[in-house]
């Protein structure tokens, strides 16, 4: 027995787009739309919205543009300390180079500090916390994150330090400790 | 797809899907056109990423698994640096270490996703968490040939991450029988380790 079936009134707009995907994806319309619809369900059933969901996409193709790559913290962490007990010079001096790389990468970007705060999102992935207020005068960077050690609070505060110098500022105060890291960024040459 | 009042158009869908649709619109307080518009929108802009939204949803779940897992992001030339200094000095013990966590990391994900395909959930993370270039675990339940290809790993990150895999899949009752490791390319085979039953396990 054939399924019952209903009508559901969508945007012409948005209707023509979903047509012209059902052709590149060799599908019917019927079909195109009834996939989509389920996987919205199935997002609801999971408690995510949609949104959330295309937008972790996003993050995730963001941070391969950036050259980032997941680790497993604990095993980062280790391995930072181990650096930082062995080669401490060396091991801040990589931070704080790739921190400048990036910093010189963002500075090419039409809204630079947006750059370094989107990149602060992927980089506190998991169970860290960071806030940047633009005070006109001055930039206010913080991040925390109970689980950080001191190797990796420190190497990461290099980074950080790195991407501002890169961008035309220097730290006004600097409070690192194990866990959290706070900057105050001004600009080089503003008195 | 039907004509419908002006700047609309009808889409002929189950009514059972219609119904249910329905249910989350009221729950939303939203009206159904306005509900199903918005899940057209993100299904366009997954599109757009080149992914479906079904695709993109397994990928949430992935991410949020890994969270849970205790997994962050890092710049790769950092690890990299960090890798080829740490292992001149430490080589041993980093292979200890990464083996170790990967053992923790396999039974997580058998907690975690207990009957689900476990081997097919670790090669999507290989794939989209460690950014390889090619990755597959081939096999059944008796033995497993992982190949693994990246051409930005180094030596010693293969040679890690190598041991890392071997960790997890250590936890999921195999063992590494041999491997063959050049920079970025990576072969391990495995067999089932006697006594082990996915049941039992």
């Amino acid at each position: 027995m054939p399924r019952r079936r209903k009508m559901l009134a969508a945007d012409e707009e948005l209707a023509n787009k979903i047509v012209e995907m059902a052709k590149r994806r060799e599908a019917t319309v019927f079909q195109t739309v009834n996939l989509i619809l389920e996987q919205a369900l199935r997002a609801e059933e999971m408690g995510i919205s949609l949104r959330e969901v295309v937008d972790k996409r996003w993050m995730l193709e963001r941070a391969r543009g950036l050259g980032l790559v997941f680790a497993p913290e604990r095993l980062l962490y280790e391995m930072v300390d181990l650096a930082y007990n062995k080669a401490r010079k060396k091991a801040s001096k990589i931070w704080l180079e790739i921190g400048r790389w990036y910093g010189e990468y963002f500075s090419d970007k039409e809204e630079p500090l947006k750059a370094v705060e989107e990149a602060l999102e992927l980089l506190t992935f998991g169970n860290s916390y960071y806030s940047l207020r633009d005070e006109g005068d001055e930039v206010s960077l913080s991040i925390v994150g109970d689980r950080f050690t001191e190797g990796y609070t420190e190497a990461l505060s290099l980074l950080i330090e790195g991407v501002f110098k890169a961008l035309g500022y220097e730290a006004n105060s600097r409070e690192v400790s194990r866990g959290a890291i706070h900057y105050r960024f001004g600009r080089v040459g503003d008195d | 797809m039907i004509k419908g009042v002006k700047d609309t158009k009808l889409l002929v869908v189950p009514a059972e899907l219609a119904d249910r649709l329905k249910e989350v619109a009221v729950r939303h307080r939203v009206s159904l056109a306005a509900y199903v518009a918005s899940i057209l929108r993100e299904a366009l802009r997954a599109e757009e990423m080149g992914v479906t939204l079904g695709e993109a949803l397994n990928l949430y779940r992935m991410m949020e698994i890994q969270r849970g897992a205790g997994v962050l992001q890092a710049p790769r030339t950092a690890l990299q640096s960090l890798l080829s200094k740490a292992y001149r000095e430490a080589g041993e013990e980093l292979r200890n270490l990464w083996f170790e966590a990967g053992r923790w990391y396999g039974r997580y994900l058998k907690t975690r996703l207990g009957d689900e395909n476990l081997i097919g959930f670790l090669e999507e993370v290989l794939r989209h968490h460690w950014n390889l270039d090619e990755v597959s675990l081939r096999g059944d339940d008796l033995e497993l040939l992982v190949s693994l290809v990246s051409f930005t790993l180094s030596r010693e990150g293969t040679e890690l991450l190598s041991c890392y895999i071997s960790g997890i899949l250590h936890s999921l009752g195999f063992r590494e029988e041999d491997r063959s490791i050049l920079e970025g390319l990576a072969r391990i085979r495995f067999k089932r380790m006697p006594g082990w039953s996915l049941k039992a396990q």
